[in-house]
């Protein structure tokens, strides 16, 4: 098939015969609208890779912290018994006195 | 960021190129509008990171394409919602698309004709069509489609071919 017999085609043809037209004056007085209007135009990648890591170092901070914390202290179980014997509470979980 | 005057002089070079493609991709005057400051837009946000490895022509070309597929893209997801609203066997998909076309290049005694060529063509897939439109329209080579389509000579001959294919047979079952 030969592309330059395009031109022949009456639906092609057709196409050819359309003008090229002028831009609009008002355009270039929009497009600077809308890109002083943008707020500080697209974030740079950089600094949402920088946030994005500060953020899970922080997240891992915490839970490395509070992992540490809990191996350290064990769970507050004097506290606990402190208090039920000072209420006079029944800790263990017998229903009868045997 | 680039200079302001650098800006300027991109766009004045450019712009008949960029309104023009615009409006023979998409046959509206409006969004022809809108989708040509899209791409001036992406123009001012890709300046300042732009190293010329590509020519700026075909840099420019490539942004306008993706600007206009993505507003047909646009055009056909509110059409699909509207018919999900009422149903298409109103009649309406006829209606949408016949409505919108307005394109200040087609001289008033060849409008029907133009409208009914391009129906056929904005029915082609994507690549077929741009490619078609790039040839025919903006006059480019092949080489400089294939460049700008990021597509082998080949590859685009084979797309002009099938698109003329399609459209000389649709517009001959049209007009028998």
């Amino acid at each position: 098939m030969n592309i330059n017999d395009m031109e022949k085609d009456p639906g092609i043809e057709l196409l050819n015969r359309i003008a090229q037209v002028d831009p609009p004056p008002f355009l270039f007085t929009r497009i600077e609208a809308r890109i002083s209007g943008r707020t500080g135009g697209p974030v740079p990648r950089r600094w949402v890779l920088v946030t994005g890591l500060s953020l899970a170092v922080l997240l891992a901070a915490n839970t490395l912290a509070i992992q540490k914390r809990i191996q350290q202290v064990g769970p507050d179980r004097e506290g606990v018994s402190d208090l039920a014997s000072g209420m006079g509470l029944r800790t263990s979980n017998q229903l009868y006195n045997e | 960021m680039p200079q302001p005057d650098e800006f300027k002089q991109v766009y004045a070079r450019h712009v008949r190129m960029v309104y023009n493609l615009c409006l023979n991709f998409l046959q509206n005057t409006e969004d022809a509008q809108e989708a040509t400051q899209d791409v001036f837009l992406k123009v001012n946000d890709g300046l300042g990171t732009y190293r010329g490895e590509a020519a700026m022509r075909t840099w420019i070309y490539r942004i306008t394409i993706n600007c206009c597929l993505d507003v047909v893209k646009a055009r056909k997801r509110k059409k699909r919602s509207l018919f999900s609203l009422f149903g298409p066997e109103d009649g309406d998909a006829e209606k949408l698309s016949a409505s919108g076309f307005d394109h200040p290049g087609v001289q008033l005694e060849m409008r029907e004709a133009t409208e009914r060529v391009f129906d056929l063509i904005n029915a082609l897939p994507e690549k077929q069509k741009t490619a078609l439109l790039l040839k025919t329209m903006e006059g480019l080579p092949q080489t400089e489609i294939a460049g700008i389509m990021d597509l082998s000579e080949k590859a685009v001959e084979s797309l002009l071919s099938r698109a003329r294919d399609t459209l000389r047979r649709k517009l001959d079952t049209s007009e028998g």
